[in-house]
């Protein structure tokens, strides 16, 4: 819990050490390039003052961290909006997004694995073992645009844009899937193997159990681990990709905001936007540690010999 | 490998291994397995158009040809098709790997560079220097990296050169993780030691003895870094933070071809596959380099 909330403190001094402090505010970046002159210095100076830009820093980061703590990212320099009512509209379309394509991800990720290390056929096993290479090798958005090509264009089954119901979410979040599930497979796949040489496996097949039993009960379980720990990562990462595939797909959200945001110098946005990312993270991390006695028995704390 | 016997320490592979047997070693790994040959053919390939993209093709990236729009692939002339104002796509491919791999190896640098001098000054230094660097690395970790990039571009302002900065910049901390580790290690190691008995000053022990033998593993993780900043470059570049619509960069093609997906498939099917095939095959050769280091 401690370190969790430390680590979402942590990033938000970063992210204004990075976004705020450096020389430069943020408004003369927002008028810099070609329109520069358009805007007269008062003007300027009335907006800095307006958002408090014109402040000692200490005092912006007091002001501007005292408000984020209840959850306020301050406005959109570009539009005068509240930055935090911004990315609500945003947040219901990626988080739906985000949570599907981590599903399917692990989903298919583990099912690859096991596959993969259950197959006798040695041909077959060097085929599904190769796979996620590819996987992790392929631009996301350029995968997006093959699978609208193929299942919207060509077959028709699916829409190629947009935010309309489940069927648009399914190409979106297959998309963002793969390169996750391809990672899954890989730690997965090498766990699976060392577990498979492991004294209690041999005791299982001695004793007489069908090898598939043994392969998703003890093997498994106890290569679960590792895939597990790098899951926290990858699901952040994943939130990340979504700015990228949301655009492929011209699907509202967190990523059209971001992008927008960005091109913008809105740099109360980008903060907020960010911020929000390493939250994702310091809550899955979190999840995932509560998830580590549940998978393996060994690392509960024993009854009476309290640590 | 099974030349080496698996119990031959790091200090003693120095010794005895002369770079020509390890050339010859290197390249025997080479015939035997053959992806990896054609792993090292497609990324010659790619800096080779990168470096001369004339030799490759004698037209120009951005000439237009208004009698010649959206030809698909095959159409004489147009190997791999032509765009909306007649350019030849495979012209613009060849052009692109310049602006690409260029800017994923400024990240690349960047991340090595930066990475070796802080994980050097944490892991040799310790204590309150090692908390300080190590605490920001924890926290720059735990953004999406993608997003984390996207923060720095906003600041830095959008074009080529900030988006290459910001991958850069964003790959540090994973670099100086993995140096920190392996100079925390070596800084125990009995001949460094040795040579702080012997009256070695810290900057020589440092530099000379420390440096050199924690390298490594950031080599390796370099070689896959580039790969990974290949498709950050492009991610980037694809949402427009990169060089402006005429230029050839992959990311912005596959964008550019985007808008006419339904006309012209081959226009940004064809660029992201160059990108695709160039992280696989510098992948591949990552992994190879990484199973040959681990012995």
């Amino acid at each position: 819990m401690l370190q969790a909330l430390l680590v979402m403190v942590a990033a938000y001094i970063v992210s204004f050490v990075i976004l705020f402090a450096l020389p430069g505010d943020p408004i003369t970046g927002m008028y810099s390039g070609g329109d520069a002159g358009v805007v007269d210095p008062e003007e300027l100076e009335r907006i800095r003052a307006d958002f408090g830009f014109d402040r000692p820093l200490w005092e912006q980061f007091a002001t501007r961290f005292g408000a984020a703590l209840v959850g306020d990212f301050g406005r959109s320099i570009r539009n005068g909006q509240p930055v935090v009512d911004m990315l609500a509209q945003g947040i219901p379309q990626t988080l739906a997004l985000v949570s599907f394509a981590v599903v399917i991800a692990i989903v298919l990720g583990v099912a690859l694995a096991l596959a993969a290390t259950g197959s006798r056929r040695g041909w077959l096993r060097q085929f599904l073992l190769t796979l996620p290479s590819f996987g992790v090798s392929m631009p996301t958005f350029w995968v997006g645009l093959i699978l609208v090509q193929i299942f919207a264009f060509s077959l028709k089954w699916l829409p190629p844009v947009g935010n309309t119901g489940f069927q648009s979410l399914v190409l979106p979040a297959i998309t963002l899937a793969l390169p996750g599930a391809a990672q899954i497979a890989q730690v997965l796949a090498k766990s699976l193997t060392t577990a498979g040489l492991e004294p209690y496996i041999t005791t299982a097949r001695a004793i007489g159990l069908r090898p598939s039993v043994i392969h998703t009960r003890d093997s498994l379980r106890n290569a679960l681990l590792p895939a597990l720990t790098m899951a926290g990562l990858l699901i952040a990462n994943m939130f990340g990709g979504s700015i990228v595939v949301e655009s492929v797909f011209s699907r509202a959200g967190l990523g059209q905001i971001t992008v927008k945001a960005v091109l913008g110098h809105d740099i109360p946005t980008v903060q907020a936007v960010v911020v929000l990312g390493a939250i994702v993270f310091a809550l899955v991390t979190l999840v995932i540690d509560l998830l580590y006695p549940v998978v393996d028995p060994r690392l509960r704390p024993s009854v009476g010999a309290r640590r | 490998m099974s030349e080496q016997p698996t119990t031959m320490s790091n200090a003693t592979v120095v010794l005895t291994d002369t770079p020509g047997r390890r050339l010859r070693r290197a390249l025997r790994q080479l015939v035997r397995r053959p992806s990896i040959l054609l792993a090292a053919l497609i990324v010659l390939t790619a800096i080779l158009a990168a470096l001369f993209p004339a030799m490759f093709t004698s037209r120009d990236p951005l000439g237009t040809d208004p009698q010649h729009i959206l030809q698909p692939p095959g159409t004489a002339g147009f190997l791999l098709g032509s765009d909306a104002v007649g350019r030849d796509l495979l012209t613009r491919i060849i052009y692109g790997a310049g602006p690409s791999l260029q800017a994923a190896l400024i990240a690349l640098v960047v991340s090595f560079v930066g990475g070796v001098v802080l994980g050097l000054l944490a892991g040799y230094f310790g204590r309150w220097v090692d908390v300080v660097i190590m605490r920001v690395v924890d926290v720059v970790l735990a953004f999406p990296a993608l997003l984390f990039a996207m923060a720095i571009i906003a600041v830095l302002g959008i074009g080529p050169v900030n988006v290459a900065l910001a991958v850069g910049i964003v790959g540090v901390a994973q670099m100086a993780r993995v140096m920190r580790a392996e100079v925390m290690r070596v800084r125990t190691q009995t001949y460094v030691e040795a040579a702080g008995v012997s009256g070695a000053r810290w900057y020589s022990l440092l530099l000379r003895h420390v440096l050199p033998n924690s390298l490594g593993p950031i080599v390796v993780l370099a070689t896959l870094e580039f790969g990974i900043a290949i498709l950050a470059v492009s991610s980037l570049s694809f949402l427009g933070f990169g060089a402006p619509p005429p230029a050839p960069e992959w990311g912005s093609l596959v964008a550019d071809g985007r808008q006419f997906i339904v006309a012209a498939w081959w226009l940004a099917i064809f660029p992201g596959l160059a990108i695709a095939l160039t992280v696989l095959s510098t992948n591949r050769i990552a992994r190879a380099f990484e199973g040959e280091l681990k012995g």
